[in-house]
């Protein structure tokens, strides 16, 4: 989870880096009131990087051009998002600007140190001056001389930056963030420093340890709380012109399967995954009624979703659980569904028909009107054969305990 | 686990500890693993002394476990993912030399401690995000769906549980059994690998193939480049995902910064990676799980006339057919 530049700044003041005095706009208007002195900076609190090339960055002298820049930048998205609030900051001289961050790398399982000489919004120029310090074990001190020293920094300014990347890490351990930056870190010509912008992300599943910082980020933000760990959850695989919605209780035999249907020139649309939290081992029987229900209507969402191919493992009563959730999205009785190998192409939605479906919003409820419903097809990993052709069936599913059967089901639908 | 027989010990006479009994996903693996004849002796569950789960006495303290039922071989681990580092200290405290974490999300700085601490302790670790080890009709250790697996001589490593569970499906409806099934985890980050758990194959007299299964996007690793050197057993791999689009990683500058300069995010090997280093490596890759189940037959079938060959220079014709 990032935290807004100002957020950052506010963890940055409490470990005692410095940073200029600043305040928080959200009405254009409040700028009369402003108590930093100009010049001033006014700066679009969005959680997007480049917001500097966007153009939610603007340097004002007085008060009628602050006005008229802080309304832009209120009304100017940075990568589809708006901000809420601006910052209004004293300009600042700088001489030197370098880039610190502190980040976890997965690979070696520590954190690592970043810094370079050449900090700003030049991208390329930042990374060839960069340089990495492992730290190998607990952290002291010299770790972060060793960055500022080979960053190129001598003489009176090792002292002072390490000291603020000894902060930096002091707060990535205190509040578990993935990783801590500041770019810039100004200096100035009298060797001031200063932290001119921040760049915190926390991690989200450290987020028990740290109710304050959750706090702070959902601040002002109209219900966008993301949890930690959703049960049910959509991948963002997605193909636009598939017509083939896999339901799946894990991520992993979610890609086999759809490698499965690539292969057979069958085109999947999209994904949704139950059972996240529990690796689709374990249900009781609500819950996979209820996640199976979710599913299938995030599935059906979409009109051009043709197919269903739901895998999911065996057990003995799952058939049953299944049959109902279906039952309860979809409704068969009006018209029922033809055997497989029957034409029925003509009455499938058409696109002029799916435009029409998306553009007028549909009560949940609707999808019992589907025209068509889909066809479904079930693979049942570990099913027993016998026990699954013995069960009774009530509605035009198929079934099957053979992934490839499964995806022949569907070819032979065509 | 030096110098074992992985798929032949006698799994009866060990003890298994359960840390976490009382989460509900453990409760229920429980009572799957005393049916499976696993040995569960003793279960941890804070606030929860005294009572029974599935008929394994309930302790708040691992301590007070061991007290009970002396030696444990191994503890299971499926706290919440807040309380990992402390289950895993707790166990190590108490020397139990053999854990699997089957909590998965761990906080990453209690992750970076967590494996610290274990390798300085040479406690043997098996994820996070683990579904354990099932050795078919032996035993299950974890959360692997038993009626999945059928005894036999292929040995499965993957980091997937559904993934593991599917490609045995395969394999055992084709008639092919498993030696052993491995679920190394799809944590963030994991603690024994591939190259810890091939070594121990190749001493593994009941397994005579392996196959390696790696999903698009798992890990920041390649199974083939962890190959051991010399290793003699054949060897194939199967990638699923390989067509699977994958949206490209956030587009925040600080991130691609981030990333260009260290390994900022948990899961970022492609298929394509993972297919290049089989290529270099030598090793067949199956397109599916069934030409996986043809190619370890194949592999079985001359294991028995001659004697083994170095995958190195078995035929690359597997390869091709992608």
């Amino acid at each position: 989870m990032d935290l807004l530049e100002y957020q950052a700044k506010a963890l940055f003041r409490e470990v005692g880096i410095p940073v200029l005095p600043s305040q928080l706009i959200d009405d254009p208007r409040e700028i009369k009131q402003l108590q930093v002195p100009y010049p001033v900076v006014l700066k679009s609190q969005v959680r997007t990087g480049g917001r500097g090339k966007a153009g939610g960055i603007r340097f004002v002298e007085n008060t009628i051009d602050a006005i008229a820049a802080a309304q832009a930048i209120l009304n100017l998205p940075i990568v589809g998002e708006y901000p809420q609030l601006l910052l209004a900051e004293a300009r600042y001289q700088a001489q030197t600007e370098l880039f610190l961050a502190i980040t976890f790398d997965y690979r070696l399982q520590r954190l690592v140190l970043l810094g370079s000489k050449r900090g700003g919004m030049d991208v390329e120029a930042l990374l060839s001056g960069m340089q990495k310090v492992v730290v190998e074990d607990d952290f002291s001190s010299f770790y972060a001389r060793r960055l500022a020293v080979k960053i190129g920094l001598q003489g009176k300014l090792v002292s002072p930056v390490s000291d603020i990347v000894e902060k930096m890490y002091g707060l990535a351990i205190l509040k578990d963030l993935d990783s801590i930056e500041i770019n810039p870190l100004a200096i100035a010509e009298n060797g001031e420093i200063m932290a001119l912008d921040g760049k915190v992300t926390v991690n989200d599943r450290a987020a028990i340890y740290h109710p304050d910082l959750f706090d702070l980020a959902q601040l002002r933000e109209n219900g966008n709380n993301r949890s930690t760990i959703a049960t049910r959850r959509p991948l963002t695989w997605q193909n636009p012109q598939g017509n083939i919605g896999i339901l799946c209780d894990g991520e992993g035999v979610a890609a086999t399967i759809w490698d499965l249907l690539y292969q057979q020139k069958q085109k999947p649309r999209n994904c949704q995954i139950i059972g996240a939290k529990t690796y689709g081992k374990f249900f009781s029987d609500y819950h996979l009624k209820d996640e199976l229900e979710r599913g299938l209507e995030a599935l059906l969402a979409a009109p051009e979703t043709e197919f269903i191919f739901l895998d999911i493992l065996w057990e003995e009563n799952r058939m049953k659980i299944i049959e109902a959730a279906i039952a309860s999205v979809l409704d068969f009785s009006p018209r029922p569904i033809s055997k497989p190998g029957g034409d029925d192409r003509n009455e499938r939605p058409t696109a002029a028909q799916s435009r029409q479906q998306r553009r007028s919003p549909r009560p949940q409820q609707s999808l019992k009107s589907y025209k068509t419903p889909p066809k479904i097809v079930v693979y049942l990993r570990g099913g027993d054969s016998e026990v699954m052709n013995s069960q009774p069936k009530q509605l035009p599913i198929q079934w099957t305990n053979n992934a490839e059967a499964a995806i022949l089901l569907i070819n032979n639908e065509k | 686990m030096n110098n074992e027989q992985l798929s032949m010990n006698n799994w009866q006479s060990r003890k298994i500890l359960v840390q976490g009994i009382t989460e509900p996903l453990a409760i229920h693996a429980v009572a799957k693993m005393k049916d499976y004849g696993t040995n569960i002796v003793a279960g941890v569950g804070i606030g929860r002394g005294g009572e029974e789960i599935a008929g394994v006495p309930v302790f708040d303290l691992v301590e007070e476990a061991i007290a009970k039922v002396e030696t444990v071989y191994m503890s299971i681990i499926f706290v919440p993912p807040n309380q990992i580092l402390d289950a895993v200290l707790e166990a190590m405290a108490a020397n139990i030399p053999r854990l699997i974490l089957v909590t998965n999300h761990i906080p990453p700085l209690d992750m970076m401690r967590l494996f610290r601490k274990a390798k300085a302790n040479k406690t043997v670790v098996l994820g996070g995000g683990s579904a354990g080890i099932i050795v078919p009709e032996r035993v299950l250790l974890g959360i692997c769906e038993a009626r999945c697996y059928t005894p036999g001589n292929v040995a499965l490593i993957g980091r997937s549980t559904g993934l593991l569970d599917e490609v045995a499906w395969e394999l055992t409806r084709g008639g092919i059994g498993q030696s052993i099934a491995i679920d190394l985890g799809n944590g963030e980050a994991i603690g024994s690998g591939f190259s810890d758990w091939l070594t121990l194959l190749a001493k593994d007299r009941k397994t005579k193939a392996i196959a390696l299964l790696e999903s698009a996007m798992m890990g920041n690793e390649e199974a083939a480049d962890l190959i051991p050197p010399h290793f003699k057993k054949p060897i194939f791999v199967y990638v699923s995902g390989r067509f699977v689009p994958i949206m490209p990683f956030s587009q925040d500058t600080t991130k691609l910064i981030l990333s260009r300069c260290s390994t900022s995010f948990a899961h970022g090997s492609t298929a394509e990676a993972k297919l290049a280093a089989c290529d270099r490596a030598g090793i067949p890759v199956a397109n599916s799980p069934s030409q996986l189940a043809k190619l370890l037959q194949e592999a079985l079938k001359s294991e028995v006339k001659i004697k083994q060959k170095p995958i190195l220079t078995s035929n690359h014709e597997s390869t091709k057919l992608s």
